[in-house]
């Protein structure tokens, strides 16, 4: 329930790692850049971000920070850490070679 | 490997987190609903710029997230701390349910208390004394050599004649080096007071085969031990910071013993203790082992102890087969003195050790009865509990808990239980520990002194509570798991008489109590039965009022024998003038002091037979009141008399013993007998004495201690046959005040130099023989009564469980018209099935336990131990099942109390 079905297991992660690596966010943010960038493809619920940004967090690899917004608000931020931006690295690499090994099996099946 | 890595620093990384989130899991929670709220606020203004309104914004806004709560839980699970909320849960719930039945929780823990207490404190005395680690390098691989009769007298740990040890040196394959030492004693004159410690005469090589230094100094050289050579010491750390204040200067500097001077070598460091296991006090100034020409090359004159370093690999039994080839070579050679004389090998960390093992392993497993008594009824009282919350732990398995969620409750609860009890029972331990130093005999087995709560020991113990809390709260856990769900909430609900199972195993565990605290009752009572029949016998003296004290002049300075007997009688002429002092007399030694010779002796018209235990006698000089001061009753002939001078006949007074043995029924007065020498000295020091002429019997005397055989005893005037080194006897007016300090001063007065040492009362040297007998009676008959309670409590525990489990029962046989009598019976009956089996086990128990402990007082005091028998069994049996009647009669009392109409109406 808490992850959206159509996404492979741990996909949600990399994509915020991703997103939060090029600047730190608060959630919403986060949500909207989600489906601004996959131009609404990838079908993540708003609601379960939050668990995921908590996981990570606990992980090691996002830290989190309340900062003033606009007009007098508060929001947490959050940033990748150290850490996370290796395991970006790691995790990106990993998605950069199942998804040429699937997308050629898919084509040979296909050709 | 490399993720490994990584996901640790992670969550090091994050730990701060966590614990922040555990510690503070509410303000987590707050912090993920400000977050939330936050979201609700952008996606609302959101929403509401894409033109809804501005309550259908908000609604939209909540359904994107999908249900705050549900959020909130998701992230506290993502937190990762779920497991360690359930624990702090646990043992919130886990004391909330302590508190809710305080005294179940008191008597738990305090039965698990007592337990890990007392076995703390007796096996820390048992690793003190057992395994205590000699303070020398490889301690392991030094023995001890001594000579062992072949033939039948027994006699297994004899000194060494010096002839022999030379000869056993030869002896290289086993061991690597020898060394040889003798106990003594010093006169510490100079100074404010003089001293007199003990002392040993080493070989110059003997700190080199133990391995160790001096701290301050040097060591003996080799040639500092031969006669003639001038006079070197080492002093112990303790006489060092006593005596000369800790001075380092000392060393170099010469100090005044026996008369002599002695250069001072060394100092001892303070672990350092040689000879260790001797009886007594401890050697505190070593001087070169220096032996004539005459005495070395003796094999006559047992003078030596000797100890030896094995080679690496070598292993006791090896070295003792290499040496028995070299005995037997010698007993060919010189069969007059070596034949029927072995050898005896000893680990040196057995020394003064082995004795007490026998005794210490006794009070070691009855101590540890004690805890399993303990640890049993906790179990019990445990699956009582968990009976009883059968129906709790059902009604939460029906809401869905987990199972192995129930079993970690109930374990976290146990573990909790023997946590504190365990803890109470550390306390308890050093508490114990303090009392066992404070009340052993110290002057017996002087290592409890330092006796300290022993690490290992107090681990295994706790460990132990921590088990039987582990184990018994998760039994009926899972017994639970076991029964259907329907049918257990049925019966708790209808049943009558509870589950047929968990009663079996409490009886079974009670019953096995019952067992075991008559065993040791049984034990105890007989040890009490010995110990008092021991303490009636008389010991043929009167020790009432009586002091004594030793002294010794230096042959130095006393040179003729006239000197010494003008000393002692001027000694006793002052000490009568001490208000107080009734009388006053020498002799070689007080009753039970130990400090008389053994002499060789034949019977004028007998030939000297061989050395055995008809020849040798016990031998003493006495100044002629002796007998009154101490009370030994004349049975014939006469006492000695001031007439028996130097120049008279050599007379001597002898004991029954010494009577019956040598001339049974004939009369023993007008016989004459002559002595061949002390068995300990140098046979060339002494020849044969004078015809002594028997003029008197005194009756038997345990001059050995009470529970030793009776020596034969030979007593002549303190005139005929002067000596240097002996004790001062005073009888004392009852309440009469320091009279050994008034002593001491008039003694002074005479000479300074020589020091009264040793001063005692007999009644305290009386007391001081059945120290280590009372110990062991007083620990266990402690331990006896510690078992008899705490099954008592066991069987109460479960007696009383039982009825509240029965109480429907009981009232519906009430109401269908049963009498109060007859329900009683019907508890009562339980208590005694339970009683009776463990009686029975018990009688089984009883003789192979008092066996061993009859054993181990042979092996330790070279006590008999007298049976209680008939008449003791059955009142202990008697007694047990009275107690344990008793302990049900609250319990029972209460089933009778029932009211049939409240029963009935439960539930």
């Amino acid at each position: 329930m808490s992850k959206p079905s159509d996404l492979v297991q741990g996909t949600l992660d990399l994509l915020i790692l991703k997103i939060l690596g090029l600047q730190p966010l608060h959630g919403w943010a986060l949500g909207q850049r989600l489906k601004q960038i996959s131009g609404e493809v990838l079908q993540v619920s708003d609601g379960s971000l939050y668990p995921a940004l908590h996981k990570l967090e606990h992980q090691g690899w996002i830290k989190a920070e309340w900062k003033p917004t606009d007009n007098n608000r508060r929001a947490k931020f959050y940033s990748l850490t150290v850490l996370g931006r290796r395991h970006l690295a790691r995790e990106a690499a990993n998605w950069d070679r199942l998804s040429t090994a699937i997308t050629g099996v898919v084509r040979l099946t296909e050709g | 490997m490399q993720s490994v890595k990584w996901s640790l620093l992670n969550w090091v990384y994050a730990l701060p987190l966590r614990v922040r989130s555990l510690l503070r899991g509410a303000a987590a929670d707050a912090d993920a609903d400000e977050e939330l709220r936050d979201y609700i606020e952008r996606q609302t203004e959101e929403n509401i710029r894409r033109g809804m309104s501005a309550e259908q914004a908000r609604r939209a806004a909540a359904i994107a997230l999908g249900g705050a709560e549900q959020r909130k839980q998701q992230m506290r699970e993502a937190r990762g701390t779920r497991w360690m909320g359930d624990t702090g849960r646990d043992l919130q719930y886990g004391l909330r349910t302590m508190m809710r039945r305080p005294g179940f929780t008191a008597t738990a823990v305090l039965m698990l208390a007592l337990g890990v207490g007392a076995n703390t404190a007796i096996f820390s005395a048992d690793h003190a004394v057992l395994f205590q680690r000699l303070p020398y390098r490889q301690p392991g691989r030094l023995v001890e050599i001594m000579g062992k009769s072949l033939s039948d007298s027994g006699v297994n740990r004899m000194t060494v004649a010096p002839a022999n040890y030379d000869d056993w040196q030869a002896d290289t394959r086993p061991f690597s080096e020898f060394a040889a030492w003798r106990i003594s004693s010093l006169n510490l004159g100079g100074g404010d007071h003089p001293e007199r410690v003990r002392s040993a005469h080493i070989s110059a090589n003997l700190l080199d085969v133990l391995g160790v230094e001096p701290m301050l100094g040097r060591g003996f050289r080799s040639g500092e031990d031969v006669p003639g050579a001038s006079n070197v010491a080492i002093l112990s750390y303790a006489l060092w910071q006593r005596r000369y204040a800790g001075n380092p200067d000392v060393v170099g500097r010469t100090i005044r013993a026996n008369d002599q001077v002695y250069t001072v070598a060394g100092v001892m460091a303070p672990d350092f203790r040689f000879p260790i296991g001797w009886i007594g006090t401890d050697v505190e100034i070593w001087t070169p082992l220096a032996m004539s020409a005459e005495e070395k090359t003796s094999r006559k004159d047992i003078l030596l102890e000797v100890v030896a370093r094995l080679r690496s690999g070598v292993t006791v039994q090896q070295a003792q087969s290499s040496l028995d080839g070299v005995a037997q070579q010698l007993a060919k050679e010189y069969p007059e003195t070596n034949r029927n004389w072995g050898v005896n090998l000893f680990p040196l960390a057995d020394r003064g050790v082995s004795d007490w093992r026998g005794l210490l392993t006794l009070l070691s497993v009855a101590v540890g009865l004690v805890l399993m008594i303990a640890c049993a009824n906790v179990a019990n009282l445990l699956l009582a509990r968990g009976l009883e919350r059968q129906k709790e732990l059902m009604v939460r398995t029906a809401l869905g808990a987990r199972r192995g969620r129930l079993v970690r409750q109930l374990m976290t609860e146990g573990l909790l239980l023997s946590f504190f009890g365990g803890l109470l029972g550390i306390g308890l331990g050093f508490a114990g520990t303090r009392a066992l130093a404070l009340a052993a005999p110290t002057t017996v087995m002087p290592e409890l002194k330092q006796v300290s709560p022993d690490g290992t020991v107090l681990a295994v113990a706790l460990g132990v509570s921590l088990l039987t809390g582990f184990l018994f709260s998760v039994l009926p856990a899972l017994t639970v798991s076991g029964v259907s769900l329907h049918g257990t909430l049925q019966e708790s609900g209808r049943s009558n008489t509870g589950g047929v199972r968990g009663n079996r195993l409490k009886m079974g565990l009670v019953a096995g109590e019952v067992a075991v605290t008559l065993a040791l009752l049984l034990c105890a009572g007989d040890i009490l039965n010995s110990f008092s029949s021991y303490m009636r016998i008389d010991p043929g003296f009167d020790a009432h009022d009586v002091m004594t004290m030793r002294i010794s002049l230096p042959k130095t300075k006393y040179a003729e024998p006239q000197q010494w007997t003008s000393f002692f009688s001027r000694a006793t002429e002052e000490m009568r003038t001490i208000p107080g002092v009734v009388d006053a007399a020498v002799g070689s030694g007080a009753p039970m002091e130990d400090q008389g010779s053994v002499q060789r002796f034949h019977i004028a018209g007998r030939p000297l037979g061989t050395m055995n235990d008809r020849s040798i006698t016990e031998y003493e000089r006495a100044t002629p009141n002796y007998f009154q001061v101490t009370g030994i009753r004349l049975v014939r002939g006469r006492g000695l008399l001031d007439s028996d001078g130097e120049r008279q006949q050599p007379v001597a007074v002898v004991n029954r013993e010494f009577a019956k043995k040598q001339f049974g029924d004939a009369d023993p007065l007008g016989k004459v007998i002559y002595l061949d020498g002390d068995v300990n000295e140098s046979a060339t020091a002494k020849t044969t004495g004078p015809p002594l002429t028997i003029v008197g019997v005194i009756q038997d005397t345990k001059e050995y201690g009470l529970f030793q055989i009776t020596p034969q005893m030979v007593f002549v005037p303190m005139a005929q046959d002067p000596e240097t080194t002996v004790s001062l006897l005073v009888k004392t007016a009852p309440g009469a005040g320091d009279v050994p300090g008034a002593i001491r001063r008039r003694l002074a007065k005479m000479d300074a130099d020589e020091p009264v040492y040793n001063a005692r009362s007999l009644e305290e040297l009386f007391r001081d023989q059945h120290a280590l007998f009372r110990f062991n009676a007083m620990l266990l008959t402690a331990f006896a009564g510690m078992a008899l309670v705490l099954s008592a409590i066991g069987i109460y525990g479960v007696i009383a469980y039982a009825v509240s489990q029965r109480s429907r029962e009981f009232g519906i046989r009430l109401a269908l018209g049963s009498s109060r009598q007859k329900i009683l019976l019907l508890v009562l009956r339980n208590a005694a099935w339970m009683s009776a089996a463990g009686i029975g086990v018990g009688l089984a128990l009883a003789w192979p336990s008092t066996q061993l402990l009859a054993r181990a007082l042979r092996q330790s005091m070279l006590l008999t131990l007298t049976r209680t028998g008939p008449v003791l069994y059955p009142a202990m049996c008697a007694g047990i099942a009275l107690t344990m009647l008793l302990a049900c009669l609250i319990p029972a009392y209460r089933a009778t109390q029932a009211d049939p109409m409240e029963t009935l109406r439960g539930d």
